[in-house]
């Protein structure tokens, strides 16, 4: 008898008697985990979701982006159609860009296909130069006649999960850039006897 | 073989070492009912039937886009694919699609679109020329798996606007 209340004593000196019961008590102890474990779990679907959203908006951007670069294409081919006349094929571009949904900065003073705009996403456009299909833009003219045009659009998206979970093992994702290109080709048609040109997508 | 009557006459420790491989998989078979309730299904099937759709309406836009330049350059009337040429090429019921021209002057400026030898409505526009648009719209109706949980059914929409001219 005497032996046992010097144990449960010295028990209630080193740590109160409630924690070292918890301790050893291994009833719910997956519960625990579990509780520990649900906020990586959500943590790694919600990353899945945002992941997913990059590629839809990539997927979305990049009808915008072939939608410019016919748009660039055509206006190109109407200045060798047309001689004398003055084309704009980044302000085509950019019209064509927002009647897809992709926000420009100067998207507001579109008429055609009225968007808010947006100041931080871009839309560059480079012309190509001896451009075959499966081969790269070359932006040298030294590399042949202009026939293709190039349009880039980049969007910067703000995460969330990704920001706060790659906070935690160190530097973190606050912003990742969504680009897209689009190359559209423009080229006389050889059966055609006036001078009549056709535009297409290349990739 | 273990004689499960002999489990009895074992310590309590011991009695006790499967228990938390129970417990966990009990809790294994709540969690494909969560990610059913929580919707995560639900979205999945959602963002697939857009992505579906988005690629169909794309594809449909992109041949509109082409018979409209031929319809241009031959000097024929302007006409898009009707919906129930994309239901046919394209195998998607014709209630899906809504196709559309418009035109606009080199300013951007909306103009009717001119026909066959009608007069160039741009002939004021410094390079005369009329731009044409094709637009191919596509709206489906989604039905959730798990019906309540979200706004039932939701509509998935998709638009695709090309330049043919």
């Amino acid at each position: 008898m005497g032996s046992r209340d010097a144990r449960v004593s010295e028990a209630a000196i080193s740590v109160p008697p409630i924690w070292a019961r918890f301790s050893r008590d291994r009833r719910g102890a997956v519960a625990v985990a579990v509780a520990i474990l649900l906020p990586v779990l959500i943590g790694f679907a919600g990353i899945g979701i945002e992941v997913g959203l990059w590629f839809a908006v990539q997927r979305q951007n990049q009808s915008a982006a072939d939608a410019a670069a016919l748009s660039a294409a055509l206006e190109y081919a109407a200045q060798i159609e047309q001689p004398g006349i003055t084309t704009n094929p980044t302000a085509a571009a950019t019209t064509a860009a927002n009647c897809n949904l992709f926000s420009t900065s100067t998207s507001s003073s579109n008429a055609v296909c009225p968007l808010p705009s947006s100041g931080s996403n871009t839309i560059t456009l480079y012309t190509c130069y001896g451009f075959t299909v499966g081969s790269s833009c070359n932006t040298s003219s030294s590399n042949g006649a202009l026939n293709a045009v190039q349009v880039v659009l980049t969007q910067p998206l703000n995460t969330a999960f990704a920001n706060f979970v790659t906070a935690i093992w160190g530097p973190n994702i606050n912003s990742v850039t969504v680009t897209t290109t689009a190359i559209a080709q423009f080229q006389k048609l050889s059966s055609s006897s006036s001078l009549t040109y056709q535009v297409y997508l290349a990739m | 073989m273990t004689n499960i009557w002999r489990l009895r006459d074992r310590t309590k420790a011991a009695r006790e070492t499967g228990a938390v491989a129970i417990e966990f998989a009990l809790l294994m078979a709540f969690l494909p009912l969560t990610i059913l309730a929580c919707g995560i299904v639900d979205y999945g099937e959602f963002m697939a039937q857009a992505t579906k759709l988005a690629a169909v309406v794309r594809g449909a836009a992109e041949y509109a886009r082409g018979q409209v330049a031929g319809q241009i350059a031959n000097g024929r009337a302007i006409a898009p694919p009707t919906a129930a040429d994309l239901s046919n090429l394209l195998g998607v019921p014709a209630e899906v699609f809504t196709t559309s021209t418009y035109c606009t002057c080199a300013d951007n400026t909306r103009v009717i679109c001119p026909g066959a030898g009608a007069r160039n409505p741009c002939d004021a526009t410094a390079d005369k020329r009329v731009l044409t648009y094709v637009v191919v719209s596509g709206s489906q109706t989604y039905t959730p798996i798990v019906p309540g949980i979200w706004s039932s059914p939701g509509p998935v929409n998709a638009r695709t606007v090309l330049r043919a001219k």
